[in-house]
């Protein structure tokens, strides 16, 4: 498992002070607490570290570098190659014409006018759980929250659900890149038709529109479209199922803040905030296109990125006593990126947030971790919640 | 809050106004044209918004 620290994979570039050995998905660094280890990395590695792991690439974890990597797209490339995703694989100019497709279907003003629906499919998912005194809350509450949302966005045809949640969740939880890409493929299978029906036919969707947008002076293809929707499945959902559950989580351990936000509910958004600060979930990948000198660093064309998001949002320069929850910090963290692909889904995400944890709130009486069943994370680039199971007052744990 | 643009940084890239567009607003030329402009506090996470997406990096907020 472990790859051994060898001068193959750190190139002559780079000087030995900048090498730490970091595996960013098993690092034992990460256990047992993801976030408490990325705290511990900090004071241990550079801002800008390079890692023998993977092939060998560089980690940015400190908050400005990677806001300064993020707003330099002709140095610091989106381009992954193969299948690229639009527009999060994709690098201006071109970009440009590619996200303001999606810009109208996630403003605030759009998703604001999915507040009840949201509401109405969040209550469901709660009540259903609610008299029994106990969840899973993964795979009862955050998983199909997101997920049913999403296809309510698309107008995908209810009957489409249950299978086509059955392979987004296996594309999530499927470690493996290679494997991953052939769960996409098996979505496609599925989605391929509902992308023929609405270039040919648009209707009021998001697809439609995708298909019948202006892509400088041409339509999308056929290619395009699947680009488009792999993304919209797949990175929107896992991040927001994640940011759920870190939250609920962080909650079931903390009562004080937990009592607090349930004498207070008007707290609730300001504790979103920090959730998605102090649990941050998603890393994100750039490729060097030339030879540059970065920050007292060289860095040489084909060079590989991971920005440590999580980490950067632990940053103590930006964020005093990065560890702690706090309400109402000055800064904003980084969570969704920043530069021309900063998250285009982020008030989709923190809508969902507000109205998932506040109704919970609502509805679940003082809530802890079941001590019969521990809850399990695990590291890449989105931080996964594997499981999180429950106990509300009243309740016993049952085998 | 309040908006503060650097005339000298902002390049007219239009990504505020497109991103943010009920705070950020273009003059005739295409460049930022909301210096000094008081954010209400139900906009502040989109004069963020702004902040995050300029590629010049040409906008700041102050209290
Ligand atoms: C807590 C939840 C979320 C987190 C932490 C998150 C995080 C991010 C990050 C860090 C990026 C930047 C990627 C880069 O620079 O390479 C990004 C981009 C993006 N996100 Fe999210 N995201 C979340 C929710 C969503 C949702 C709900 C959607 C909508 C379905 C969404 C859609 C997108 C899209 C389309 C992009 C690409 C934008 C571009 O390339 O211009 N995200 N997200
Ligand atoms: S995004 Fe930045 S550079 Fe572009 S118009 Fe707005 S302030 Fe100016």
């Amino acid at each position: 498992m472990s790859v051994a620290h060898s001068s193959e994979t750190v190139p002559a570039h780079v000087p030995t002070g900048r090498v730490y050995d970091f595996d960013i998905s098993h690092d034992p660094l990460l256990k047992p607490d993801l976030h408490l280890g990325l705290l511990e990395l900090r004071k241990r590695a550079p801002e800008i570290f390079y890692t023998p792991r993977y092939g060998g690439h560089w980690i940015a974890q400190g908050h400005d570098a990677v806001f300064e990597i993020t707003h330099n797209h002709e140095v610091f490339s989106s381009f992954q190659g193969l299948r690229a995703m639009i527009p999060i694989g994709v690098d201006p100019p071109q970009h440009e014409d590619y996200r303001r497709v999606l810009l109208h279907a996630f403003s605030p003003r759009t998703v604001t006018a999915m507040t009840e629906t949201i509401k109405s499919l969040a209550t469901e998912l709660i009540d259903q759980v609610a008299a029994r005194g106990s969840c899973e809350f993964v795979s009862e509450v955050s998983e199909p929250l997101p997920v049913i949302v999403f296809m309510k966005m698309l107008g995908l045809p209810l009957e489409m659900m249950a299978p086509l949640r059955k392979l987004i969740i296996t594309a999530l939880e499927e470690g493996d890149p290679v494997k991953r890409e052939a769960t996409f493929d098996e979505q496609l299978v599925m989605l391929d038709p509902v992308i023929r029906e609405r270039m040919a036919n648009p209707q009021d969707d998001i697809l439609s529109r995708i298909a019948t947008a202006d892509l400088g002076g041409r339509r999308a293809t056929f290619d395009e479209m699947q680009r488009y929707l792999l993304l919209l499945a797949n990175a929107g959902l896992d991040t927001v199922v994640n940011a759920m559950s870190f939250a609920t989580l962080h909650l079931a351990n903390d009562q004080d803040l937990q009592a607090k936000l349930r004498a207070d509910p008007a707290l609730v958004p300001d504790a979103i905030e920090e959730f998605f600060r102090r649990y941050a979930v998603s890393s994100i990948g750039r490729r060097v296109t030339r030879d540059f000198e970065f920050r007292d660093v060289t860095l040489k064309a084909g060079d590989r990125f991971i920005l440590l998001l999580p980490a950067a949002s632990l940053d103590e320069n930006v964020h005093p006593d990065p560890g702690a929850v706090v309400l109402n910090r000055e800064n904003p963290p980084i969570t969704f990126g920043a530069g021309v692909h900063r998250c285009l889904g982020s008030h989709l995400a923190r809508l969902e947030l507000r109205i998932l944890m506040g109704e919970w709130l609502r509805r679940i009486p003082t809530f802890r971790l079941d001590p019969a069943k521990a809850p399990r994370s695990h590291a890449g680039l989105v931080y996964t919640v594997d499981h999180l199971n429950l106990l509300w007052d009243g309740a016993e744990s049952k085998p | 809050m309040i908006v503060k643009v650097d005339a000298a940084r902002c390049q007219g890239h239009g990504r505020c106004a497109v991103e943010a567009a009920r705070v950020y607003t273009l003059d005739a030329e295409g460049h930022c044209a909301v210096n000094g402009r008081t954010i209400p506090p139900e906009l502040e996470e989109e004069a963020r918004i702004g902040v995050e997406v300029c590629p010049e990096r040409a906008i700041a907020l102050e209290p």
